[in-house]
């Protein structure tokens, strides 16, 4: 018997979901219905084999992105799988996680329930399942060898890129002014700190980016670039 | 410094251009323009100045200058573009232009005459307002001038004007400097006022866009309302009232679930299609998972290198109403396993949709239906039918006209 957890946040049917895959595939499953609570969910599970975590949380300030990042960190030997409407409003998502994290699947919500419960039972026993049709099309035939956990580093060289990039995570429209203010840097600094920044952002799909996209990139990517700005600003 | 690095420093979003954007751009460069008539006209009528080297080529500079300054607005606010150069270069070419063209207005026209060169100030105001809403900065024109009043660099000007006219016992200090320190003067007042009224013009449009987004976004949320109401509440009444009734079977009602998702599906890509441009990927996903949701075994759909490539959405409703068809098609002929293909030209974007149902010739197609009606649509020879070893592979070739097509950029 393995042991899964779930993480969506529409409650009674990730319940429902549990069921089935305890009553069909006879695993044990945990839910988390939130982010917040992915933490406790872990510690209620004595050997995580297979996590299942839904990319949207509309209610939430994160991703499933977070959830897969913490539980990646927590238990680095399960294996992880999305489930997901997977249109555009998660498709960029989707993307940074099956190319920043060992993905063994992505299951489609609306695939029949046999379908969902086959791929799981597959990454169970084989440690990956194919990814589902009606998702595949918002995946890249191959994962970029260049777009890594370890890339964030080259995206925080100093501490002054370390203030940039906390800047535009707590700046809502950002301009070169508010970042300057929020920052302490000076307009001319930003500049130049984004200019050095554009070589290595084209690793992540980013092509001379305003400061809106990186704002963007950089609350999407949060869990694997904060590590990296924790340790520059505190030098 | 980021002042004088001037609007395009800053300017990373190519966004268009609002009108009052343009207007500004269009201002600063009529502004230089008719500085350089008015410095032509009050030189070719003073006839009586010395002819030094210096006067005979001001006028000439000072055009020149006018000129850089003025092509340059004309060009950004026109096309959209300006020429890239770096930071440093930037505030490097327009100090030295900055210099050039103060100290040429006031060789072309020295004295009171260079209260002829205002319509600089009207440049420097458009110029700053232009520069200041790239950078994101909230100006105030109206505490320019009484700040460039107790600036040390006024301050000092004054200081040495009045040391200088008090031991030099000379009129000429007050006939040759206080007029240039009176134009500055009115050079930062014209200023302010040009960057006041560009502001509140800015600010009158935000307001107008701001209520237009507000009265599109309420449409569109009664739109939602009643579509929820009309449509999927009658769907899930439907099902509920056959199920209370038991004069249906679970597996219809799993069936007619499925074709609600599929309605919600299409409601989504309805959505996408009102805006401007459409992923194609995104056109083809709902046609995915209907055939999924019917037990067809999908064996080949393109990744996102294959259907990333965004088109108009005009491209992207005839493109979805031929993977409509085709599916459908497929799906009536009883198929059990369904492959999706997608390929791009210059002139077409192709689907083809290869079935296990049997085979099927053109001239099977038949009249009035939707595969014949599609055929008509799409023109002679672009619906292409062959006939595969356990069934069909039907292609439709999409015109990526001049009339539908806005572009078909490949994203990332």
């Amino acid at each position: 018997m393995a042991q899964l957890l779930l993480v969506d946040d529409a409650s009674a049917l990730a319940e429902l979901f549990a069921l089935a895959i305890e009553s069909k595939l006879n695993h044990q499953v945990e839910v988390a219905v939130s982010l917040a609570d992915v933490g406790d969910s872990l510690k209620k599970i004595a050997r995580l084999d297979l996590a299942i975590v839904d990319l949207s949380f509309p209610q939430e300030q994160g991703t499933g992105l977070d959830a897969l990042a913490e539980i990646h960190l927590a238990c680095p030997s399960a294996k992880l799988a999305i489930i997901t409407q997977g249109d555009l409003w998660v498709a960029q998502v989707l993307r940074d996680a099956w190319e920043l994290l060992p993905i063994a699947t992505v299951i489609s919500k609306s695939a029949p329930l046999a379908y969902q419960l086959a791929a799981i039972e597959s990454v169970i026993k084989t440690g990956s399942a194919p990814i589902d049709p009606a998702v595949q099309t918002l995946l890249p035939a191959k994962r970029s060898p260049y777009r890594t956990l370890s890339s964030f580093a080259s995206l925080v060289h100093h501490g002054g890129h370390a203030k940039l990039w906390s800047a535009l995570l707590s700046s809502n429209d950002p301009t070169y002014k508010e970042i300057a203010d929020i920052s302490g840097l000076k307009l001319n600094t930003v500049k130049n700190y984004r200019a050095q920044l554009l070589p290595d952002l084209v690793v992540h799909g980013l092509d001379d980016p305003t400061l809106r996209q990186m704002r963007d990139f950089a609350i999407r990517c949060r869990p694997f670039l904060a590590p990296y700005l924790d340790v520059r600003d505190s030098k | 410094m980021a002042m004088i690095a001037g609007r395009e420093a800053w300017n990373d979003e190519r966004r268009t251009q609002s009108s009052v954007t343009r207007l500004a751009g269009v201002l600063e460069a009529a502004a230089f323009l008719t500085a350089a008539v008015l410095g032509w006209t009050y030189h070719l009528m003073a006839h009586n100045r010395s002819g030094s080297r210096v006067i005979v080529y001001a006028p000439l500079a000072f055009t020149l200058v006018c000129l850089l300054f003025s092509v340059r607005q004309l060009q950004v606010a026109v096309i959209g573009r300006d020429i890239p150069f770096p930071y440093a270069a930037r505030v490097a070419i327009r100090s030295i232009l900055g210099v050039a063209l103060i100290t040429s207005a006031f060789a072309v026209m020295p004295g009171w005459a260079s209260l002829n060169t205002w319509p600089i100030g009207t440049a420097l105001g458009a110029d700053a307002v232009l520069t200041s809403w790239a950078l994101g900065w909230q100006l105030r024109p109206a505490r320019w001038w009484p700040a460039f009043l107790i600036s040390p660099y006024h301050l000092g000007a004054v200081g040495g004007l009045l040391g200088a006219a008090t031991f030099q016992h000379s009129g000429s200090v007050w006939s040759t400097a206080f007029p240039v320190l009176v134009t500055v003067h009115l050079w930062v007042m014209i200023a302010s006022l040009s960057a006041w009224g560009l502001n509140k013009l800015l600010d009158n449009e935000k307001a107008d866009r701001q209520r237009a987004y507000d009265t599109a976004a309420n449409i569109e949320h009664q739109k939602n309302a009643h579509w929820l109401h009309d449509d999927l509440c009658a769907q899930l009444r439907l099902v509920s009232i056959q199920v209370q009734s038991r004069s249906i079977e679970l597996e219809d009602v799993a069936q007619l679930l499925d074709d609600l998702d599929h309605q919600i599906r299409l409601r989504q890509l309805d959505a996408i299609f009102a805006t401007e441009t459409v992923r194609v990927a995104e056109i083809i996903q709902p046609w995915l998972r209907r055939a999924q949701n019917n037990g067809v075994l999908i064996d080949r759909v393109p990744s996102l290198d294959d259907v990333s490539m965004i088109v108009s959405s005009e491209v992207g409703r005839d493109f979805s109403h031929a993977v409509s068809v085709l599916t459908s098609n497929a799906l009536n002929a009883g198929a059990t396993r369904i492959s999706f293909d997608v390929t791009q030209s210059d002139d077409h974007l192709s689907i083809a949709i290869t079935d296990d149902a049997g085979g099927l010739t053109p001239s099977e197609l038949p009249v009035g239906r939707a595969l014949w009606s599609l055929q008509q649509d799409l023109g002679e020879g672009h619906l292409v039918v062959v006939p595969t070893a356990t069934g069909t592979k039907v292609q439709a070739n999409v015109a990526l006209t001049e009339r539908n097509h806005r572009g078909a950029i490949v994203a990332r």
